[in-house]
């Protein structure tokens, strides 16, 4: 499995999400976000940061940049694409996950250790995880309260598109949800930082479990609709 | 050539964090009177059309493409003068 690694002007959490599928046994290459394609490679992986200064809004300006296309290729070709942070907020700009994230509540900017719960197992990326589980990751954002219409969480409830949710909710998030996947199964977007979670010494390594199931994704997955 | 304002503004369902601080400073500063402060963005650029239809068109495509998330924020714009070139 080899792993396209998007950077952007701004991107800063490049280096920790190719560490993390690195090391949890993938290959990966970083892609720079003038790039048009996104052949060879078996699934992206959007960091944080803040891609092009969070002009205008967070995400924005990514979502019109020449690699877009090819990200939304890959996910509709059903191979695992994770936004984190930023990354999220570039998947709901780009519209391949619904909703959108806007300031925290407290307008700060948070970051430290969250404790949260992985609500769905039932996906390629959470497989690995008990239901229910309690994991820790970190938190870094500003604009990380995700934000959605009634209708759309009746069907985020109702497809079981929730996929991790605070369970102290520091940034006014509906209904605590930090991370969701769309409905066919392959796009997954978070606010909180697995790839910062990667070794006990340093606080949590509970974010490894994420991207070694990443590594075993097979094309024709069961769990893909 | 005519110039255009297109203003951005979250929905009315959507938390405005920054508005809210401005409420709270502005009752600091004894002004009670001022109240339900939403903070917006306005644009300015200059377009080379002439025919309102299209500018409509133009200026719909890129609010809604670029200018503004549509789940969580709304627009107007208002064609202000022409521009001599």
């Amino acid at each position: 499995m080899k792993f396209a690694v998007i950077r952007f002007p701004g991107s800063n959490c490049d280096r920790d999400m190719l560490n993390a599928i690195v090391k949890a046994g993938g290959e990966a290459e970083y892609v720079d976000y003038r790039e048009t394609t996104l052949s060879g490679f078996d699934g992206v992986l959007i960091p944080g940061g803040f891609s092009f200064g969070d002009y205008l809004r967070s995400g924005a300006m990514a979502s019109v940049a020449p690699i877009t296309a090819a990200i939304k290729e890959v996910a509709a070709d059903n191979k695992p694409v994770l936004g984190v942070c930023n990354g999220f907020q570039i998947l709901t700009e780009i519209g391949l996950l619904p909703g959108a994230l806007i300031f925290n509540d407290t307008h700060t900017f948070i970051s430290r250790n969250e404790t949260l719960t992985i609500t769905n197992n039932d996906t390629p990326f959470t497989s690995e995880y008990e239901e229910g589980e309690t994991v820790v990751y970190p938190v870094a954002h500003g604009e990380g309260h995700y934000y959605c219409d009634d209708e759309t969480y009746q069907q985020l409830v109702a497809n079981n598109q929730i996929v991790l949710t605070y369970n102290d909710n520091p940034n006014g998030s509906r209904n605590d949800i930090a991370g969701i996947i769309n409905e066919n199964g392959n796009v997954l977007g978070m606010m909180p930082h697995p790839e910062r979670a990667l070794e006990a010494l340093l606080g949590s390594d509970d974010g490894m479990r994420l991207f070694a199931r990443m590594t075993e994704w097979e094309a024709e997955h069961d769990y893909i609709h | 050539m005519k110039k255009v304002e297109l203003i951005v503004t979250l929905k009315p369902q959507v938390l405005d964090t920054q508005g809210e601080a401005l409420n709270r400073a502005v009752h600091e500063l004894d002004h009670d009177e001022i109240n339900n402060i939403r903070v917006g963005k306005v644009l300015y650029f200059d377009i080379d059309e002439t025919d309102d239809a299209k500018i409509d068109e133009n200026v719909r495509q890129l609010s809604e493409k670029l200018f503004t998330n549509t789940v969580i924020e709304t627009y107007s714009y208002k064609v202000l003068e022409e521009v001599s070139q």
